[in-house]
């Protein structure tokens, strides 16, 4: 039965390849259309003719709505991440203390992790002539964000697929939103003389208060407050004669 | 249940239903392509780089330009734009009018091959150079320029000249009042872009000769030989423009808000 019905239509496509071509293009058209009248027609079947002819709407609108909202999701959730964290929640565990990070006092290794900055490319350095001239004011931290490497050898991302920032310091956390709506953690190291400052998170992971050490998982790299795209602006202050003082991260970094 | 089955059409009924359809497919692609068109802006010329307000147009590809995190840089051949985001640089030539190279990181300079990139400090390819330059410019395979801090703390920088191979013996070229935004070498003459933090006021050194100008610099470049520079859109600069350095720099007045970058 199958190999007539190939037969037949090949018969048909030679004898007339337009009418196939049409015709195939109807087949298609009606069984994608099929299942709209045919959920009318069983709801008609059971509930009668109105009833029937509102479930073929129904259907219709929902599948139109499905439709339309997995298009238009997929543009724009895909460039918030929103797609990428949905998918990688299953199976990751961000509870555990990052293993590339050696246990430090100070500031030593950079919030992705790796050694020194291999794991980052640096968007804006601190007090960035660029960056002045972009915003008309000074940069404060430095703006990094993961590059090639991290994405090749992190097992915090193999493992979580998210980008994730860690404390780079043992300390105590504090989150907060910036003035300017950045998701923010601060951590402030134990003699009370050094904190270290994570802005733009997506998601946040600790909580004000918690104790923390060098790799602890802080949150997602995002782009709340003041930013142009995800990144992560990292801060570094020390207190100098009661008087806290902003200071060039990288100095910091082995 | 029965099975669903088209209706039963004569030869002449087919005939006439393949037809429709395939008229009502050709009027709807004819729609389609001529409301298409419709929408389609005039393109610029594929030969030309321009920025116009912030469509990038480089030979035949569009990018948007809004400033900070990208980047443009010009090292004559090369027209390079870095996409801070991602990261991605992307480099062209302007005499083959090919893209180049695409590179997966924020890069400061290129040129035939080398490049320079920031890391704790900054490298020329796998050569640390001892200091995190804030820009810089190939001026050689002996000779970076870089623009890095006079204390690590500080906003005030300098220009210094740094061989790879003996990073530690760099020589200091030019140091000022004002922060340096930006440096290019034309023609064998320095190029350094200035502004000042508390007036901001605006200057452009030339071989050491300092002028007070409208705009900042935010880019040095040359067409056909020539000096040119252009200001972004930024906080201290409302309208995106360039000026023609040959002689005393001249604005190069356009209907647009545009900047072009060759001829």
């Amino acid at each position: 039965m199958k190999a007539l019905s190939v037969a037949k239509n090949l018969r048909h496509a030679k004898n007339d390849p337009f009418g196939f071509i049409v015709d195939s293009l109807i087949k298609i058209v009606v069984n994608l259309i099929i299942p709209i009248p045919l959920a009318g027609d069983v709801v008609a079947k059971f509930k009668g003719p109105i009833l029937g002819f509102i479930a073929s709407i129904v259907m219709m609108t929902l599948m139109l709505f499905v439709t339309f909202v997995a298009i238009f999701s997929t543009i724009f959730l895909s460039p918030t991440g929103f797609i990428k964290y949905v998918s990688a929640t299953v199976g990751e565990n961000l509870n555990g203390i990052n293993e590339e990070f050696a246990e430090s006092t100070v500031p030593s290794q950079n919030p992705f992790g790796g050694s020194g900055m291999s794991y980052t490319s640096v968007t804006a350095g601190f007090m960035d002539p660029a960056y002045f001239l972009q915003f008309g004011k000074n940069h404060t931290g430095i703006d990094i964000i993961p590059n090639s490497t991290y994405y090749a050898q992190s097992n915090s991302y193999k493992e979580n697929n998210r980008v994730i920032m860690n404390a780079t310091h043992s300390g105590t956390a504090s989150t907060y939103v910036d003035g300017e709506g950045g998701e923010t953690v601060e951590i402030m190291n134990d003699n009370g003389d050094l904190k270290t400052k994570y802005i733009h998170f997506k998601d946040i992971l600790t909580t004000s208060g918690s104790k923390v050490q060098a790799g602890t998982p802080l949150g997602e790299m995002g782009s709340t407050g003041f930013a142009t795209g995800e990144h992560l602006h990292y801060e570094i202050q020390i207190k100098d004669s009661n008087v806290w003082k902003l200071v060039n991260p990288l100095s910091y970094i082995k | 249940m029965k099975d669903i089955e088209l209706n039963k059409f004569d030869t002449n009924q087919r005939r006439v239903l393949q037809i429709g359809v395939g008229v009502a497919l050709v009027l709807f692609l004819g729609v389609f392509f001529l409301l298409s068109r419709k929408n389609t802006p005039i393109t610029i010329q594929n030969n030309e780089i321009v920025l116009e307000d912030t469509k990038l147009q480089v030979f035949n590809d569009t990018y948007e330009f809004k400033g900070y995190p990208d980047k443009i840089l010009f090292h004559y051949p090369y027209f390079i734009f870095v996409q801070g985001n991602k990261p991605l640089t992307i480099i062209y030539n302007l005499e083959t009018r090919e893209k180049v190279k695409e590179i997966q990181d924020v890069i400061l300079d290129y040129y035939d091959g080398n490049i320079v990139y920031n890391r704790k400090e900054t490298f020329y390819n796998d050569k640390n150079l001892g200091e995190f330059c804030d820009s810089a410019f190939i001026k050689s395979s002996s000779e970076i320029l870089c623009i890095t801090k006079q204390s690590q703390n500080y906003a005030d920088n300098r220009l210094i000249s740094i061989n790879p191979e003996t990073p530690n013996l760099w020589k200091r070229l030019y140091q000022s009042d004002n922060i340096l935004t930006t440096v290019s070498v034309i023609n064998d003459d320095l190029y350094i872009g200035e502004i000042n933090l508390e007036t901001k006021k605006n200057y452009l050194t030339i071989s050491e000769n300092t002028m007070e100008i409208d705009s900042p610099v935010s880019l040095i470049y040359e067409i056909t030989g020539k000096p040119y520079f252009a200001s972004f859109r930024n906080a201290l600069n409302p309208q995106q423009i360039y000026y023609s350095l040959e002689d005393q720099p001249q604005r190069i007045t356009t209907d647009k808000d545009q900047i072009r970058f060759n001829k």
